[in-house]
């Protein structure tokens, strides 16, 4: 019998096929067993039919619609598994820390702020070594404004501090998000993190001026809760994104691609601890940081944040050594 | 070299490519599955991409506005009588917009097995490059770097998309920044209707056949030129099949010794009957049967599979 007829013997098992992927896509992950099984008979006796059609030089058409057919019912067959609470867990908890500890992109993004900020912080604290450049960062009418703000330290309604919780978390999470997506082109990526280690410096700098009096110390009663966690998710942000960065301009042994896709393995789970840092962050300034000191007085705020800052050195050093060395490949394990 | 397993994972589509050819006019991106059997997809360009883009985006703008409308109906209701409630429903909506902005695309084409609304409009489908589904990580990886393709900005708001496009038109297979890193591609995954074999009523047909020399042996183009032209003569006119077979069936006329003024096109239509419909094969083929128990068939059941 000559191929073609075989293959029209075939064709009500290809409809079934038909029928079955579309079926099988929408009834989602309660699949019936029985479905399943038949429909990988078929899908494999589809690749079979493929392999002859292509072996026996069937008309192409007839090859391209089984090619189709196949791709169709593969896509079909190999899904993806979803979110697994567990994986997230050991990613989360024993994989980033080790990668984050190891990073030298982490440490450099650190330097950077630490060295910008301070730089910043003395300029505009001292305003005799650059004349005017606290007015230059932040603008007068900022200045005023924060100084205004700090000195009357109004408490805010418990309404109001759930708004700014949400405000926090779209605009800081996603500053560092920029950071990191912006990091891969370096340039924009590092302008980001610059102008926002800068900003931060600068107003540290200036609120702690002596003659700014009581709201430089209502700033710091404000700062100190949420500090931490924002500033080390800013840091680790950049990090990640400066990794993707820096692999596809030195690449060791590898091509310049495989050396962004190992890049990528282990930037993002640095990025995406950082986006739960922010968040953390942002419930701290929400819910915490607003309130003076007479209704929570300094040293819970500042035991907060030795907590929060030994919570971190925990994460990074304890959970992290010895790291994981950069030629290292990880296995995310996540499917 | 230090981790064999990943060398091997990403030099294997290199390979496979010079096993299958690379298809890089078709736009064809060739896979092998467990099922050891290599197919093609095909690879979706920019402006599909960008199309599919535009649907997302117009329908995270609609959320977004609905999301709004129904922030300001209650904040002005609920809000009215109890103020903080309105500002606790604007704190929420504020979480909400940065979590569905940031990471509609990850968690649809997490869940949805590589597809978010624009590209299952479209057909468009996310694969990694070997033809694998996505994970969560993948996904959140090209989702997050889109950022970086639609740069630079001009007038720091409106994206130029150089950079992906740039990146885009420098491989194969249209992969964007985020693609390269998250090691994934865009296919179509387009369903095709299949025609049967023509058949022919001419008598003349079947009988030109008997006359063409058995050991002649029809090489693979000549079958792809053979099937696309009897496909197709029907829409044309008498001369034009004529001029059209022509230059096949000249050269093949001289070839089988048969007279010159016979037809070009029933000469065509004769070698597409030998080699498709006559009845002359000897080999037996052997089928898979889909029928038996699927225990025995489970041979594959690795990670990714569908349970």
């Amino acid at each position: 019998m000559k191929p073609v007829k075989l293959l029209q013997n075939r064709e009500a098992n290809w409809a079934e096929l038909e029928s079955l992927c579309a079926r099988l896509r929408i009834s989602g992950r309660n699949r019936n067993p029985a479905l399943v099984s038949r429909f990988s008979s078929l899908y494999r006796a589809a690749c079979a039919d493929l392999a002859l059609a292509e072996a026996y030089q069937l008309p192409p058409e007839k090859i391209e619609y089984l090619q189709s057919l196949v791709a169709r019912a593969h896509n079909t067959l190999y899904q993806n598994q979803g979110f697994q609470i567990a994986r997230w867990f050991h990613l989360i908890f024993y994989v980033t820390p080790k990668l984050i500890f190891s990073d030298r992109c982490v440490h450099l993004a650190l330097f950077v702020w630490l060295f910008l900020s301070t730089i910043a912080a003395v300029l505009a604290y001292d305003d005799r070594l650059w004349p005017g450049f606290a007015e230059q960062v932040l603008g007068t009418s900022t200045m005023l404004q924060m100084e205004n703000d700090f000195r009357a330290y109004v408490t805010r309604s418990w309404g109001q501090n759930f708004l700014m919780a949400g405000f926090y978390i779209w605009n800081n999470a996603g500053i560092g998000l920029r950071c990191f997506a912006t990091g891969i082109l370096i340039v924009p990526g590092f302008f980001l993190f610059a102008v926002n280690a800068v900003q931060i410096g600068a107003s540290f700098g200036y609120m702690f001026r002596p003659e700014l009096g009581i709201a430089g110390a209502n700033f710091k009663d404000f700062v100190t809760v949420h500090g931490p966690f924002e500033i080390t998710a800013i840091i680790l942000s950049f990090g990640a994104g400066l990794r993707l960065g820096v692999s596809w301009l030195t690449t060791r042994e590898w091509s310049r691609m495989s050396a962004l896709i190992l890049a990528g393995r282990r930037a993002l789970p640095i990025a995406f601890v950082a986006v739960l840092l922010f968040v953390l962050a942002a419930m701290l300034e929400g819910f915490v940081s607003p309130f003076s000191r007479n209704t929570i007085p300094w040293f819970v705020k500042g035991s907060i944040s030795v907590i929060c800052s030994g919570l971190l050195m925990f994460y990074f050093i304890v959970l992290g050594y010895p790291g994981i060395e950069d030629d290292q490949d990880i296995d995310l394990e996540i499917d | 070299m230090s981790n064999k397993k990943t060398h091997r994972v990403f030099h294997s589509t290199a390979s496979l490519e010079r096993l299958l050819g690379t298809d890089t006019l078709d736009n064809k991106a060739p896979v092998a599955t467990p099922e050891n059997i290599a197919f093609r997809y095909d690879v979706a360009g920019p402006f599909t991409r960008f199309l599919a883009w535009m649907i997302d985006m117009l329908l995270m703008g609609l959320v977004i506005l609905l999301a709004s409308i129904l922030l300001i109906m209650v904040s002005s209701t609920i809000g009215a009588f109890v103020g903080d409630l309105g500002m606790v429903a604007v704190g929420l909506f504020l979480a909400f917009l940065f979590f569905f902005w940031w990471f509609y695309g990850t968690v649809l084409e997490t869940w949805w097995n590589g597809r978010t609304l624009g590209k299952w409009i479209l057909g468009l489908r996310v694969l990694t490059v070997d033809g694998r589904p996505i994970n969560v990580v993948q996904a959140a990886t090209r989702n997050l770097l889109r950022l970086a393709d639609l740069f630079p900005y001009f007038l720091t708001i409106v994206p130029t998309m150089a950079v992906g496009l740039v990146v885009m038109s420098s491989n194969r297979r249209f992969r964007r920044l985020g693609d390269m890193v998250a090691g994934t591609m865009v296919i179509i995954e387009r369903r095709k209707y299949h025609r049967s074999i023509e058949q022919f009523q001419d008598p003349r047909v079947a009988q030109l056949a008997e006359y063409l020399p058995p050991s002649f042996i029809v090489s693979n183009e000549l079958v792809g030129a053979l099937s696309m032209y009897v496909q197709r003569r029907e829409d044309f006119s008498v001369e034009r099949r004529r001029e059209i077979a022509a230059s096949l069936a000249v050269p093949l006329l001289e070839k089988f010794g048969l007279p010159s003024d016979t037809s070009y096109d029933l000469l065509l239509c004769a070698l597409y009957y030998r080699t498709f419909l006559l009845n002359e094969q000897k080999k037996e083929i052997q089928w898979v049967v889909p029928n038996q128990p699927a225990e025995n068939m489970a041979f594959y059941s690795g990670a990714g599979v569908l349970r």
